[in-house]
């Protein structure tokens, strides 16, 4: 197709929508970007997730950078499931093309109805232990949690677990081109023990290289238009920027309620497209 | 204690990230005004999106020279594990 500068403003407007959603919500927001691209400007899924990848890579950076010096990353933890996470987003870039888009359209269909379930009834459980001196086990972590003036200390349960959403989460990224985290940090609380900040900064890292490890195979096969790729990554830089300043200043159900009904119908429409 | 250390390692690793991303999107706002002025702008545009995967590719570098300064070797590994995965990736690209 065409690039006109009326598809860059478009692009990059979409990108900030998305990015500020995306910050906001704490989900990223390739998820919004990537239909938006696919149905409103028109491209191709694969072209639209080349795109979307650009984007998560933008947004893992910034949010990672953030959250210097607090501890919460548990980089170990990250790089042992970055192995399954990787393998399986670049299994994803190759297979992508092989697959027909019908799988694909159900395959999103079923994530976003997944976000937009996970969103709507957000697993929040304290999984720490509070005793300070308590050994965290060989994959565990501790940080400072300022609201409580405490350290906290946490154990990581059912490794195969976190290892296997790891995989799905990397499968997802490679094929659709949004962040992995979604899925990644709601099972990393809920399922192993990890609190949700430890697991939302180690997350955070992960997308990142997780779409480094399917972005270079769309970029060489041309799914990766340079001037949309660009529009879309400043879009997100400025949205996220807009929409870490509104969370600081607001609490935002009423959007959490009002998102889960978008990616409710993002989901219907692309179970729609596939039938 | 090693975690003071890796605090301060967190500190670089951070401040990296941060310059990778404004070193990608100044470039990649230097192409877009190329770009709407007609001018040619695939390399710059290019060069911006490259320096962007480099970022977390560069983290990961970074993360196995700690890990074996840790003399952690279950992190050494499976650091290596996901370098070896990304050079994976970027023979796949390179084959087509």
């Amino acid at each position: 197709m065409l690039i006109t500068p009326s598809v860059i403003v478009l692009v990059t407007a979409a990108g900030a929508v998305a990015g500020c959603l995306g910050a906001l919500l704490g989900i990223g927001g390739g998820v919004f970007l990537v239909p938006f691209l696919q149905f409103v400007v028109g491209l191709p899924l694969n072209v639209a997730s080349g795109v979307g990848l650009m984007t998560v890579i933008a947004t893992s950076s910034v949010v990672s950078s953030g959250s210097a010096g607090r501890q919460l990353v548990n980089l170990r933890l990250g790089m042992l499931l970055q192995v399954a996470a990787s393998s399986s987003a670049l299994t994803a870039a190759v297979l992508v093309v092989r697959l027909p888009e019908r799988s694909l359209f159900i395959l999103f269909s079923l994530v976003t109805a997944t976000i937009a379930g996970l969103m709507l009834a957000r697993l929040e459980r304290r999984n720490v232990l509070t005793d300070p001196a308590a050994d965290p086990g060989p994959l565990g972590g501790r940080f400072y949690e300022a609201e409580s003036g405490r350290e906290v200390v946490y154990r990581v349960r059912r490794l195969p677990t976190a290892l296997g959403v790891s995989l799905v989460a990397g499968f997802v990224s490679g094929s659709l081109g949004i962040g992995g985290g979604i899925l990644q940090v709601p099972a990393l609380n809920a399922w192993c023990g990890v609190p949700l900040r430890a697991a939302a900064a180690t997350s955070a890292v992960m997308i990142g290289v997780t779409a480094v490890s399917s972005a270079p195979v769309y970029y060489s096969r041309g799914d990766v238009s340079a001037p949309l790729a660009a529009a879309a990554v400043l879009g997100v830089l400025a949205g996220s920027r807009a929409g870490f300043w509104f969370g600081a200043r607001a609490r935002a159900k009423w959007l959490k309620l009002l998102m889960a009904g978008v990616l409710g119908t993002v989901s219907l429409t692309y179970l729609l497209k596939a039938w | 204690m090693r975690r003071q250390e890796t605090s301060d390692f967190e500190r670089i690793l951070s401040w990296m990230m941060l310059a990778g991303v404004a070193i990608a999107a100044a470039v990649l706002i230097v192409g877009l005004v190329l770009f709407l002025t007609g001018r040619p702008a695939e390399p710059i545009l290019t060069t911006g999106l490259f320096v962007l995967m480099g970022t977390p590719a560069l983290r990961v570098a970074v993360a196995i020279v700690e890990a074996r300064r840790q003399r952690d070797w279950v992190f050494v590994g499976a650091t290596f594990a996901v370098v070896v995965l990304l050079g994976l990736t970027l023979f796949v690209a390179l084959q087509r």
